[in-house]
């Protein structure tokens, strides 16, 4: 059996070889260009927020919170591009849990609502590490006296519940915006600047903890990044060596499989349909910051961006070369013609939600979008799903036609 | 499984023919005998049961509410129980009607981890205090979350909110849970004619494959259709059922209990028997022509006889694991028979999805749950 299965394996990589002399091995290098490119300007953009944090921990104000705010929302604009390189990398998907988790039980991390609902069963979830420099555990404490990035990581998923996030983008979300306490209504999280003031004008107690926490949590975030830069880097005993010496073949698969799992399980299954179908805004990805609408935009673009070869850094420079794209249309015009074309489609649904979101007069927000009854959200949400499905479909015909299984990563 | 008297038989009734060769005269064509006889002993039963045993719920549930009392109480819970073994006969075909318009989210919002169930329930049960403003389209017209088993669950078997006396004080609490059986009956009755040829026919969609069919344009897909689900299945066992509520996934080891299918009935090893069952029986088609038969007609006799046993296997180690899982996963003693069941789902897994694809020359699709 396994001889018949061995000869006709061979049958199939030969023919296919034989038809596409493309440039595979190109591609993935480039590939590993396009993945550095992205980390590094989520670097970059996390070490400018890490500076208005700063700046905002020196001199908390109005001014100070909002350019802190800005930066953050910046910084997702590459981050979110980058997981398209994240489910086919095990790199990327073993080490992103500490910067990208959600949703989390914001009650481990700071003060919250009486409304705040937390998981099942999570000894932790009311913890708050800001108000507690020891934290008494099943039987132990826990000394929090000081809060630096290694406690954080400590921390993190502390009694193995994924809802304990000590760290991440999220976790600093929360703590630039506070719990968006609106449900379905419009408005996002609403923490006074005052929350980080030193003295008499803090607001809501552990100010100074309050701000040792944002300060680690960023710390930690930009040498979270850091280290993914270096695993992409030209130079190096890193992950872009040892994807390099992998079998073309199954490079490319992963590559296949980090876009089809991001487009259809990620983000249409686990970021739009769950809070859609369960009309549940704790479900919501940025939650606090009311940002989703930018996250899944940027999400759609970076697997458009993997498909095509090419990435448009944060300094307006694009970085091109070649592309999955060019392979397939050399393999089965077809192919390439319908993932482009599906890949349009999603992103022009992706744009429309962001324009419904920025509304000038009357934005409609994710979690306003995904409320019972509401069947402008309804349809659009779902028009946005089926373009994704629509996508995934498109995306295993055209790795088919490279004669790729994506599932051989 | 099918011996080869069965499968003569079975060439007879097709074409009155009679067999000279199992490979060469015997038509159809294997392929489409595969997706006729799964349909008939696995595919058509498992939506014919499901139904059944909604609306029998839905009686349970109507005659409890009439006079609620203990013994309707315990009725209603043992008609939830086979429903939601029916349910994981179902849960495990994931393809065709029930993947359609979120079907199956309407019947299981799992896993729940802020506890929406509640959450959602209570707050529909007091927004409609002035019993008035209840009517037949509230649960309809409602989030998945309260439309289902899962909402049914909480209403039978919740330490709280399944007090009997809160029903007998609170007839609102009894028509939510009349109501939502209700949805359940109309839902798996839609879904079951969808597949009947004089209704929806998704069984003429599903066996008969060809260029006009625009879901499965030839044989291969509509097999492929069976194989995915065969994988998604077991996927759903070991990583949703078995790794993340046991704590085999974290590395510090640490169960989740409330990540448990059915924690608030204590039935999740139930309804892992019940999935795995449904899964042998969509691989082999009983005693007709299934993809064991297939896999032998295709000189992969070994791989098929592997995947018989580890079926077997599995079953036998689910059924070691004694109590309730929710039990089980705090208790030491338990741990060994818990890995024991992990280890060979692990297996099984392995089997459907590396070497059962490539011995047919199957590409996997992307599904539903390649997210975390």
């Amino acid at each position: 059996m396994t001889k018949y299965v061995l000869t006709l394996l061979l049958l199939c990589q030969f023919g296919v070889a034989q038809a596409a002399p493309d440039n595979r091995r190109a591609i993935v290098t480039h590939y590993t260009n396009l993945a550095h490119a992205v980390f590094e300007d989520a670097e970059t953009t996390a070490q400018t927020l890490q500076s208005r944090v700063e700046a905002l921990l020196a001199e908390p104000s109005e001014k100070t919170l909002v350019a802190a705010r800005q930066a953050w929302i910046a910084a997702r604009i590459p981050y979110q591009q980058s997981e398209a390189f994240r489910f086919g990398n095990p790199v990327v998907d073993d080490w992103e849990g500490q910067l990208n988790s959600w949703p989390l039980d914001e009650g481990l991390i700071d003060y919250v609502d009486q409304s705040y609902a937390a998981s099942l069963g999570n000894i932790a979830a009311d913890m708050n590490i800001i108000a507690n420099p020891n934290i008494a555990l099943g039987g132990s404490t826990i000394d929090a006296t000081t809060i630096t990035p290694a406690l954080l990581q400590d921390l993190h998923e502390l009694a193995g519940n994924a809802a304990n996030v000590t760290s991440g983008y999220h976790a600093i979300e929360f703590l630039l915006w506070g719990q968006d306490l609106n449900g379905h209504q419009a408005g996002a999280g609403e923490r006074p600047y005052t929350d980080f003031s030193k003295g008499e004008a803090c607001t809501n107690g552990h100010c100074e903890r309050r701000a040792q926490y944002l300060l680690a949590a960023t710390q930690l975030l930009v040498s979270d990044l850091a280290y993914m830069t270096r695993q992409w880097a030209a130079e190096g005993d890193n992950y872009r060596r040892e994807l390099l010496a992998l079998p073309t073949e199954q490079a490319l698969a992963r590559i296949f499989y980090g876009i089809g799992s991001l487009s259809l399980g990620e983000l249409g299954g686990e970021r739009i349909k769950v809070a859609l179908e369960a009309n549940s805004t704790e479900d919501e990805h940025d939650c606090f910051s009311d940002n989703t609408h930018w996250s899944h935009y940027y999400n759609g673009l970076g697997i458009s961006n993997v498909y095509k070869g090419e990435y448009q850094r944060i300094d307006g420079s694009w970085v091109r070369g070649p592309s999955l794209s060019q392979a397939v249309a050399a393999s089965s015009a077809q192919a390439d013609r319908a993932l482009t074309a599906a890949l349009s489609t999603t992103m022009a649904r992706l744009q429309l939600l962001t324009q419904v979101a920025e509304h000038p007069e009357r934005p409609q927000k994710f979690d306003m979008l995904i409320a019972p009854g509401n069947a402008q959200g309804r349809n659009l949400l779902g028009s946005i799903l089926q373009a994704l499905t629509n996508q995934t479909r498109a995306i295993e015909d055209a790795a088919a036609s490279l004669g790729i299984n994506p599932n051989a990563i | 499984m099918s011996t080869p008297a069965t499968l003569i038989q079975h060439c007879r009734k097709w074409l009155l023919l009679p067999c000279f060769s199992l490979l060469a005269a015997c038509t159809p064509p294997p392929e489409q005998q595969l997706l006729e006889d799964t349909a008939q002993t696995s595919l058509l039963p498992a939506h014919r049961d499901f139904a059944l045993a909604a609306k029998q719920l839905s009686q349970a549930t109507q005659a409890f509410c009439k006079s609620p009392d203990d013994a309707g109480l315990q009725a209603a819970r043992e008609h939830w129980r086979h429903s939601a073994v029916a349910w994981s006969g179902l849960q495990v075909k994931s393809f065709g009607p029930l993947m359609e318009d979120n079907l199956s989210w309407q019947i299981q919002f799992w896993p729940d981890r802020k506890n929406l169930v509640a959450r959602k329930l209570e707050g529909l049960i007091t927004e409609h205090a002035d019993a008035a403003s209840f009517t037949a389209n509230t649960i309809a017209d409602a989030s998945v979350v309260v439309q289902g088993l899962s909402a049914l669950e909480y209403l039978l078997f919740d330490e709280k909110a399944a007090q009997l006396n809160r029903y007998q004080t609170t007839p609102l609490r009894c028509q939510v849970l009349s109501a939502i059986a209700e949805h359940q009956k109309t839902l798996s009755k839609t879904l079951h004619e969808a597949w009947l040829p004089d209704h929806g026919n998704y069984l003429g969609t599903f066996a008969q494959p060809g260029p006009k069919n625009p879901v499965y344009p030839d044989r291969q897909q509509a097999i492929a259709a069976l194989l995915e689900s065969l994988v998604a299945g077991a996927e759903l066992i070991k990583r949703d059922k078995l790794e993340r509520p046991l704590g085999f996934a974290n590395s510090r080891g640490l169960s989740q209990v409330y990540l448990l299918e059915w924690w608030r009935s204590r039935f999740s090893r139930e309804a892992i028997i019940g999935n795995l069952n449904a899964l042998q029986r969509l691989y082999l088609a009983d005693e007709l022509y299934g993809i064991d038969d297939y896999l032998r007609q295709h000189q992969h006799s070994e791989l098929a006889e592997q995947i018989t046993s580890t079926f077997e296997k599995t079953i036998v180690a689910a059924q070691a694991v004694e109590g309730d899982l929710f039990s089980a996963a705090t208790d030491p003693a338990q741990k060994p028979q818990l890995l024991a069941l992990y280890t060979e789902v692990q297996q099984l897994l392995d089997l459907l999805k590396n070497a059962l694809p490539d011995a047919l020359g199957i590409t996997l699709s992307f599904n539903g749950a390649d997210g975390d």
